[in-house]
């Protein structure tokens, strides 16, 4: 091709007069192998970064916090009780809901014989730093209960969940519209409803409506999950047909 | 004076290239003493990697690669200086080893971004294959016969708008 005949010899005419030393400067060699080393050591360094972020990232995915991930994932509705269930997550008690969440979070909620009807026993467990709670009783004749849960800290976990005692009355609606989360719950099984987490990590909410049926109670806990010791924070708002009847907020501690 | 490196590796690798390599800085830099340093240079960062370049055609693809990237931060350094100086007020620095005014063509061809000089010089002057200029600017061949018409397409426009 002409054109690149040309700008061959234009280049040639040009460059083929520039001549470089006969060899390389003495130095060279020196600099080369001082670089070479840098490069190693550096090499080095890189990889023991990247072992400590790896060990961080597995810390903090697999060990402490690994209740924090799995909240995560159920709280994007990701992870379903039969996921949970065929995952094997679930040994304690099939026939319990909650127990599904319970198993998830490494943590162990029983519930006790006497008169207290929730006498849940939060059991620590080294996973879990920190389990608070707060439970409240109430006759439900048809009402509709919300509960709210806020946190300002934005490394905990929040868990709201409502109970039914006494004659399981018929459930008309049960919803924890924030989080958008619905169950329809089968009375026949279980006494318990499901547990409700929300979107936002530090914040739940659950509500729950019931037609007349004197004689039973319901109880919301909320359960916050902390990763650290450290006192946190919270406040948990309880409403009955959209006015708030219970306030509670606080420093919260290990117990 | 000859430097044994590397059981002569780099030597051999200088006596090879050091030619080519050294030109090419002359067309990107466009001053002979810049060009020399950035050989120089080149040949520094390849002694450093010539554990890892065991391959002649990857050791000069990185050399005249290396050879590009340490002009282009030269220039920078020129238009940052030039700015200075402007900003000073001094009068320009007088480098009695640039090739700058020797005639119409190089004039033109330094007005070429450092990228169509690169490609030019390894296809029109190594008279590289495709696939090894591809190589040497680590990008695909499609994109270097691409940049290989731009570069010519530039340069006869620079000639052209000259005449």
């Amino acid at each position: 091709m002409n054109d690149d005949l040309n700008i061959s010899s234009l280049l040639r005419s040009r460059l083929d007069a520039l001549e470089p030393p006969d060899s390389l400067p003495s130095e060279t060699a020196a600099r080369a192998k001082r670089r070479r080393r840098q490069s190693a050591a550096l090499s080095v360094l890189g990889l023991v970064a990247v072992g400590i972020v790896a060990a961080l990232f597995a810390n903090s995915v697999l060990g402490t916090d690994l209740f924090d991930a799995a909240g995560r994932e159920v709280a994007a509705h990701r992870l379903t009780p039969s996921r949970v269930a065929e995952l094997g997550l679930c040994a304690r008690d099939d026939h319990h809901p909650r127990s599904l969440i319970n198993n998830l979070y490494r943590s162990v909620l029983m519930l006790q014989d006497g008169s207290d009807p929730f006498p849940y026993v939060p059991v620590k467990r080294r996973e879990i730093r920190r389990i608070s709670r707060t439970v409240w009783t109430f006759r439900a004749s048809g009402v509709r209960f919300e509960a709210r849960t806020v946190s300002p800290r934005k490394d905990c976990w929040v868990l709201a969940s409502v109970t039914t005692v006494g004659a399981p009355p018929p459930v008309e609606k049960l919803t924890a519209e924030e989080s958008r989360v619905s169950f329809d719950l089968d009375w026949g099984k279980a006494q318990s409803a499901d547990v409700f987490l929300s979107d936002r990590p530090s914040e739940a909410e659950a509500a729950v409506a019931f037609s007349d049926t004197p004689g039973s109670a319901v109880a919301f806990s909320v359960y916050l999950f902390v990763p650290t010791e450290q006192p946190f924070f919270a406040s948990v708002a309880l409403s009955r047909n959209g006015h708030v009847v219970s306030l509670e907020q606080g420093w919260y501690r290990a117990p | 004076m000859a430097v044994p490196v590397e059981g002569g590796r780099l030597e051999e690798l200088y006596l090879q290239h050091g030619r080519p390599a050294f030109r090419l800085a002359c067309l990107l830099t466009g001053d002979e003493q810049e060009a020399q340093d950035i050989a120089q240079e080149a040949f520094v960062r390849l002694g450093g990697r010539l554990v890892t370049l065991l391959d002649p055609d990857r050791a000069a693809g990185y050399l005249y690669r290396t050879i590009a990237n340490l002009s282009r931060d030269h220039g920078r350094r020129l238009r940052r200086d030039r700015s200075l100086r402007d900003r000073l007020r001094s009068p320009e620095r007088p480098v009695s080893s640039e090739l700058g005014d020797r005639d119409e063509v190089w004039r033109a061809l330094m007005r070429l971004s450092i990228r169509h000089r690169t490609v030019l010089f390894l296809r029109y002057y190594l008279d590289m294959s495709e696939a090894s200029a591809a190589n040497a600017l680590e990008l695909s061949v499609p994109a270097t016969k691409s940049a290989t018409n731009r570069a010519a397409k530039a340069l006869r426009a620079e000639l052209g708008g000259q005449r």
